[in-house]
């Protein structure tokens, strides 16, 4: 009767695996729940999160979809489906198309139908040292990125990224990005 | 008797219980299962825009009914839908005048076309149509699709719920 009480209470190899698999399924809840969040992620490389905004370049847009991206929606990474922040609001203007004249020099002018679209999102990022870290999804000026809102899909590139601490970064950024917006008429008067 | 006792939980048994039925909460939460499960069957009218497609094919490659897969998603894409109101005109093309200024252009056998497809998924606040619960269309996006007899690569102008 000892013996088999004893016996009862051993593990068993069965035990053991069911023990493990069990370990492994809490490491993998934790890791899915916390990972793609984003603090143990950007906690785990040192960071401390700050509010950024950045702007994306759509730089070719059929001019129907321009009104699709409204301020309050969400944007995720078409690739990997990151969450990637807030649209904050939309500059556009034309897209810009470079021609050759007769002598072969350089002509910029507008692409009739399409148009240059440019997204301010907001995001809470880490700055990793290099780049900046939202929630996993690395980001950088100049790094591709592709786009998706429930209004429209494609890819551009950051055209700039700030950390934002207060209403008068928020209004620079606004500012610094306004002006590179492309008017082929304006420049063309200019000319 | 003995097999009574055999029977009997221990302690061990209740922790997996309790794990099993956490883990269980937690991917139906984390995954939005619950509101997949309810709201897969909704329905969306899908604009898409082919272009350049050469003319003497395009009644051919367009049927009532055909069923389109999308590589992207690996899975159904839709059934093309409203064949006599499809918009079929010259495909316009964008190429430089002498001053290497873009001008739209025609080519007579060649021709852009606005069609429809009925797509199966669920709207979701935040990211917008979802095929098969999943896969994101929007507009603006290119997706190459294809049917039993024609592959072709469409851009979506707009997705419509189908009331």
């Amino acid at each position: 009767m000892k013996q088999e009480a004893k016996n009862k209470r051993r593990f068993n190899f069965v035990d053991a695996v069911i023990l493990l698999l069990i370990l492994a399924a809490v490491a993998l809840a934790a890791f899915i729940f916390v990972f793609k969040g984003p603090s143990f992620f950007t906690n785990l490389i040192g960071g401390q999160q700050k509010e950024i905004y950045y702007a994306v370049e759509l730089s070719r847009v059929r001019e129907e979809l321009v009104g699709n991206v409204q301020p309050g929606d969400k944007v995720r990474d078409g690739v990997r489906n990151y969450d990637i922040g807030t649209v904050v609001g939309t500059l556009s203007g034309d897209c810009e198309h470079i021609g050759a004249a007769p002598d072969g020099t350089a002509v910029a002018g507008g692409y009739p139908g399409y148009q240059s679209l440019i997204v301010i999102i907001s995001a809470r990022a880490a700055n990793t040292g290099y780049e900046y870290s939202i929630g996993g999804y690395d980001l950088q000026p100049g790094a591709e990125v592709s786009f998706k809102t429930p209004g429209l899909s494609g890819t551009g590139f950051c055209v700039g990224l700030e950390v934002v601490e207060n209403d008068q970064a928020k209004e620079a950024f606004w500012e610094s990005t306004a002006s590179k917006v492309y008017y082929a008429e304006v420049k063309a008067e200019e000319e | 008797m003995e097999r009574t006792k055999k029977l009997k939980f221990n302690l061990l048994d209740v922790i997996i219980i309790i794990v099993a039925i956490a883990l269980i909460t937690g991917l139906v939460i984390r995954f939005n299962l619950a509101d997949r499960i309810i709201n897969s069957e909704q329905q969306a009218r899908v604009t898409f825009l082919v272009s350049g497609i050469r003319t003497d094919t395009v009644d051919e490659s367009l049927l009532e009914g055909d069923i389109f897969y999308c590589k992207k998603f690996n899975g159904q894409f839709g059934e093309l839908i409203d064949r006599d109101q499809f918009k079929v005109s010259p495909a316009k093309q964008l190429l430089d005048n002498e001053q290497g200024i873009a001008v739209e252009s025609k080519l007579d056998y060649r021709s852009d076309v606005v069609g429809y497809i009925k797509a199966t998924g669920r709207f979701d606040d935040e990211r917008g149509f979802l095929a098969d619960g999943v896969n994101q269309i929007a507009p603006g996006g290119e997706y190459e699709i294809h049917s039993s007899h024609r592959s072709m690569i469409i851009t979506v102008l707009s997705v419509d719920p189908v009331e």
